[in-house]
């Protein structure tokens, strides 16, 4: 079931909380929203199962227009944040308490309840109560809850922001499990980037009230459509620099340095954000025209790569290399232009390739 | 170890103190009147024969069995109703709300001895003194119980009321599915208590009950040591002894939730 949004838009009184979203979530997709806390994402969800109302515009499937129908008419299985397990119950119950208001019989609500257990493993916690289970127990409870109902949309809430980083870990895989053996819709909100990077078919990335960019995280990572969304994806962070581009359109001058560079490519005169990925930014003990002295802050060995510090840059270097804090290295710029991202100094907007090389 | 000795001792003291007159009425429940006149308070002829008494030629099973049909309508009248108000104003929004609430809690601070004769009249319009409606009906409902209620309901989690919600439930479901079952140790809790206050009304049985068939037994008691035949003070306190039986057996069956419920303020669940 293709999911359409269509210029959806919630405003509490006069607060905006989410300003003219429009997008298609395919059938399958796992679909991850993400933003910091605060960014209306969790909105977005919340329409989308029913629970806000919405100020404007649409959510419609090809069974129709959903915007103001009740949660249960929009064939729908939400995961909760805090996972909404009824203590009084049995895990087993839990997950029956799910089916409540399908029409279902009661030998099939048995025979729904077994299957989704078998699915999360828990078969042998059935007669459990919550309180019984660890975090990442209950969690599959409320999955199995979801996955009972056969719902081929399921919505998640931030569904594993109460766990330890190893759980987190071990969840994840787990729910990409599930969707790639059962293969329902997954909306999914998160405020972890890297949980929306390793998860997500696409992403939708969502800031101050506003959608910055939907991609797939190969596209979010390689060419980010503003500066949030460059900061946002990558850990660690893009590198900034201003640079202005000189009148030749062929040589250009970081901010604070007197140096004129020359450019791997040409563009136009002007001034610009310039983001350069820590993989990209290459550490190293030779001058070359791109490079830039700087003096060591802070060493990571990580075992497989080097991150180095300097100031508010950082270099990633894969392997391990022989840097100490204090030492004098080169930063030097990438010569691919792929590696160039280009923004606009003034809206913080992508500044694409084409438009800013001047034809040779 | 000597701190804890005195405060025991100081516990013990106090305990005698309140269960003296209980002690007491125990003792001389078992004696025979005769002695009791005497004052001869020793344990040479202790029986229960007071008992059999009491239960053979006083209507004190009688006054038991109203007093439980009593008290337990109205318990099971309050929890109903209470249950269903303090629902709606835990998770329903309606105009004037707030208002609305705020005037329940105003008649809490009324004296229940200040509503007594407007009460009284309008049970008599009804005919219904001398009857089980006229006891139970004026006390089917309390702003205690849907304060009390609406406090514990607040507690339920708000994700479970929106999965509720999320699951097209409607309110009644919600209330009997989620809410009831989420928040039974205080149901037990005020069930208990309201059990426990209406076993021990007296003003209002006294002023509108006339006959031994509808009587409860706090004033059915009061009846019998009226009575100028009655001086067996023996048999009285077997009777006082009897009516107390209930009372005990819910509150040590109810212990574990009183603890539990009168402590619950203090520590953050």
């Amino acid at each position: 079931m293709v999911i359409a949004i269509e210029h959806l838009t919630k405003k509490f009184q006069q607060t905006t909380v989410l300003d003219d979203v429009s997008v298609e979530i395919q059938p399958g997709e796992f679909f991850v929203l993400v933003g910091p806390s605060g960014s209306g994402k969790s909105t977005l969800l919340r329409m989308i199962a029913g629970l806000t109302t919405v100020t404007a515009g649409q959510i419609r499937t090809e069974a129709g227009d959903l915007t103001r129908l009740p949660p249960k008419d929009r064939h729908l299985a939400m995961v909760f944040q805090n996972y909404a397990l009824l203590p009084f119950l049995t895990v087993a119950e839990n997950v029956r308490f799910g089916l409540e208001n399908l029409g279902l019989s009661e030998a099939e609500k048995t025979v729904r309840v077994r299957e989704a257990l078998a699915l999360v493993h828990l078969e042998n916690l059935a007669d459990r109560r919550p309180k019984a289970l660890s975090g990442g127990q209950q969690q599959r409870v409320a999955l199995a809850r979801a996955l009972a109902t056969k719902a081929d949309t399921i919505l998640m809430d931030e569904p594993l922001s109460n766990l330890d980083a190893q759980l987190r870990a071990e969840m994840r895989t787990e729910i990409m499990r599930l969707h790639r053996e059962i293969g329902m819709t997954l909306i999914y909100v998160t405020h972890d980037q890297v949980e929306a990077m390793t998860m997500g078919d696409r992403i939708m990335v969502v800031e101050g009230h506003r959608v910055q960019q939907v991609g797939t995280p190969l596209d979010l990572y390689n060419h980010p459509a503003n500066t949030f969304v460059a900061g946002f994806i990558g850990t660690p962070q893009m590198n900034w620099f201003e640079l202005t581009v000189m009148p030749d359109q062929r040589h250009y001058r970081l901010a604070g340095a007197d140096t004129v560079r020359p450019l791997p490519m040409p563009l136009a005169a002007g001034q610009y954000r310039l983001g350069v990925r820590p993989e990209h930014l290459v550490t190293g003990r030779t001058r070359g025209p791109h490079a830039l002295a700087v003096t060591v802050d802070a060493v990571q060995q990580l075992g497989d790569q080097t991150l180095v510090f300097a100031g508010d840059r950082v270099s990633a270097t894969s392997g391990q290399l022989d840097v100490f804090v204090g030492e004098s290295r080169y930063f030097t710029l990438p010569e691919a232009p792929d590696h160039w991202h280009l923004f606009s100094v003034a809206t913080g907007a992508r500044i694409g390739m084409e438009a800013a090389t001047v034809g040779a | 170890m000597i701190k804890r000795t005195i405060q025991y001792s100081g516990l013990t003291l106090v305990a005698l103190l309140l269960l003296a007159p209980l002690l007491v009425g125990l003792w001389a429940s078992l004696l025979p009147t005769t002695d009791i006149a005497m004052g001869a308070l020793n344990f040479h002829h202790l029986s229960l024969a007071n008992y059999a008494a009491a239960i053979q030629t006083t209507p004190i099973v009688r006054y038991v069995l109203s007093s439980f049909v009593i008290s337990s309508l109205i318990t099971i009248g309050q929890l109903v109703l209470c249950s269903m108000a303090a629902y709606a104003f835990a998770f329903i929004a309606f105009r004037f709300k707030q208002a609305v609430f705020f005037t329940f809690l105003v008649t809490m601070m009324l004296p229940f001895e200040a509503q007594i004769i407007p009460n009284f009249q309008t049970i008599k319009a009804l005919g219904w003194l001398n009857q089980y409606a006229g006891m139970t009906i004026p006390f089917l409902t309390s702003a205690f119980g849907v304060f009390m209620l609406r406090q514990a309901f607040l507690r339920v989690p708000s994700e479970l009321i929106e999965l509720g919600h999320f699951l097209g439930l409607s309110h009644g479901q919600t209330l009997a599915k989620l809410v009831l079952p989420y928040s039974r140790s205080m149901l037990v809790t005020f069930g208990l208590y309201t059990f426990l206050a209406n076993w021990n009304q007296y003003l209002w049985p006294l002023i509108t009950t006339f006959s031994d068939q509808y009587r409860p037994v706090q004033v059915g008691l009061k009846q019998l040591q009226a009575e100028d035949t009655f001086a067996n003070w023996g048999v009285v306190m077997a009777t006082a002894m009897l009516a107390l039986v209930p009372t005990l057996l819910l509150l040590l069956g109810g212990q574990r939730f009183f603890k539990r419920n009168l402590n619950a303020g203090g520590v953050k669940g």
